[in-house]
């Protein structure tokens, strides 16, 4: 209609001006920000109904308890009980770290506060490693904001929307993250690939004491990452004379695969300085 | 000749008119988005054929006077929203291939459905090409030549969906007029 009698190759050159314009401005700016973060509810539907499937046969399920619930839920009592024991010195530990750091003056590290959160949607395009969670500005969910499972760091966030947002995966090729070995405090950075569950290590020099089997942990370095998290594990060093620096390889602590919940992290020591 | 377009036109516009079938297009572009963000295995990440595209191509083929650029375009959108993609980025890339369905439409319903799959391979791989080229400019995303798998599988079912969707397309009354 708005076009006339403009032929299809005018009105395809005319709309690809119209996208890098888009683009541009997506890309540079945060102008697009509101009208995305609103036009976002439209997708909902699709990636409710995607996972629709799958929620009801989990609530098919719950109204049909078997044996198998019943073990879980004996092995669950146990495991809250040996936790529960743990909790008590950790308590014990926690008060007795707060009392040491005094004397040292240095800052006290509390517990940082988490929420949980679902992942809608993963694999969101073959370029990428992203996901959609199902929190959003409302649930309190900030750009940058540390996003880990129990047993290690899955990445953080890129977008956020009003009931979603957008995590970008430790393992995409535009994601790093300052860490150190935990073995003796070596400070370097882990390097998505592409690959999913493998990470790099790079810019170690040769004569670096890293060895196969070094967990590498989040150094808290750079402001955006609470120290302390589990990031990956070395699996290979590749030492090539050729090569000033040396190839390493590690897969992520978290299995981020097969991870159907994660963690949202408000770093205990930011919401100290900002309070 | 005439007499016989002009009861094709009223026909086909007062079956749709009567609002009974108004939704076979964007219930069928509502399926491919579905189909899109489906949770699919690993070893199918470079695979997932690119259902918005073939659904888009069929109708540009078979009612260009509906489903032209400027639809292509706004799926396009609907599309980078659903993907979180940068806004214009799958814009672009459905608007060429609305382009190559309008512009060649008479050309290509001649053709026999293999012919066709060739013609999709080719849009689909100029598709990746474009797409994965914008994320390796935004996004450090290097470019892999297992991007271009996709390229097959979607030509691969292309005959599937044309078969369903020229189902769908007369059952809901849809004529093709030109």
């Amino acid at each position: 209609m708005i076009f006339g009698q403009l032929s299809n190759t005018y009105r395809f050159l005319f709309l690809v001006l119209l996208s890098l314009g888009l683009m541009i401005i997506d890309q540079r700016s945060d102008n697009l920000r509101p009208l995305r973060s609103i036009a976002s509810v439209l997708t909902i539907p699709f990636h409710a109904l995607v996972r629709l499937p799958e929620n009801a046969l989990t609530t098919v399920r719950s109204y049909y308890p078997d044996d198998s619930v019943y073990h879980e839920l004996e092995e669950l009592r146990e495991k809250q009980l040996q936790l529960e024991s743990h909790l008590q010195r950790y308590d014990a530990l926690v008060a007795e770290n707060g009392r040491l750091s005094r004397l040292l003056a240095a800052a006290r590290r509390s517990d940082d506060q988490v929420i949980l959160a679902s992942i809608v949607n993963a694999g969101l395009d073959p370029f990428s490693h992203r996901i959609i969670i199902n929190r959003g500005a409302e649930a309190g969910v900030f750009v940058g904001q540390p996003v880990i499972a129990p047993d290690g760091v899955i990445g953080q966030v890129s977008e956020v929307d009003m009931n979603q947002s957008v995590v970008t995966l430790v393992t995409d090729r535009s994601h790093g993250i300052p860490v150190q070995v935990q073995r003796n405090g070596l400070r370097t950075i882990v390097q998505g690939q592409g690959e999913s569950d493998q990470v790099g290590v790079p810019y170690l020099p040769r004569l670096a004491d890293i060895r196969k089997g070094d967990i590498l942990v989040t150094s808290g370095m750079g402001g955006r990452f609470p120290a302390g998290y589990k990031v990956a594990e070395v699996v290979e060093i590749i030492t090539d004379a050729n090569e000033a620096f040396l190839s390493i390889n590690a897969v992520t602590t978290a299995r981020i695969d097969f991870v159907k919940q994660v963690l949202l992290v408000w770093d205990s020591d930011r919401l100290a300085v900002t309070e | 000749m005439m007499a016989l377009r002009s009861r094709a036109v009223s026909r086909g516009y007062r079956r749709t008119a009567r609002g009974s079938r108004w939704w076979a297009i964007p219930g069928s572009f509502a399926v491919a988005f579905l189909l899109t963000v489906l949770p699919y295995p690993d070893w199918m990440r470079f695979a997932v054929p690119h259902w918005v595209s073939l659904v888009l191509f069929y109708w540009c083929l078979a009612v260009p006077e509906r489903v032209g650029v400027g639809s292509g375009w706004i799926v396009g959108l609907l599309l980078d929203l659903l993907l979180h993609t940068l806004f214009g980025v799958h814009a672009i890339a459905m608007a060429f291939v609305a382009m190559v369905g309008v512009s060649f439409h008479r050309r290509l319903r001649l053709y026999h459905l293999w012919q066709q799959c060739v013609v999709v391979f080719g849009v689909c791989a100029i598709e990746i090409t474009f797409v994965g080229w914008i994320f390796h400019l935004t996004n450090a995303a290097e470019l892999r030549l297992v991007y271009w798998q996709a390229a097959f599988t979607t030509a691969l079912v292309w005959p599937v969906v044309y078969t369903l969707l020229r189902f769908l397309r007369q059952r809901s009354g849809i004529v093709q007029i030109r």
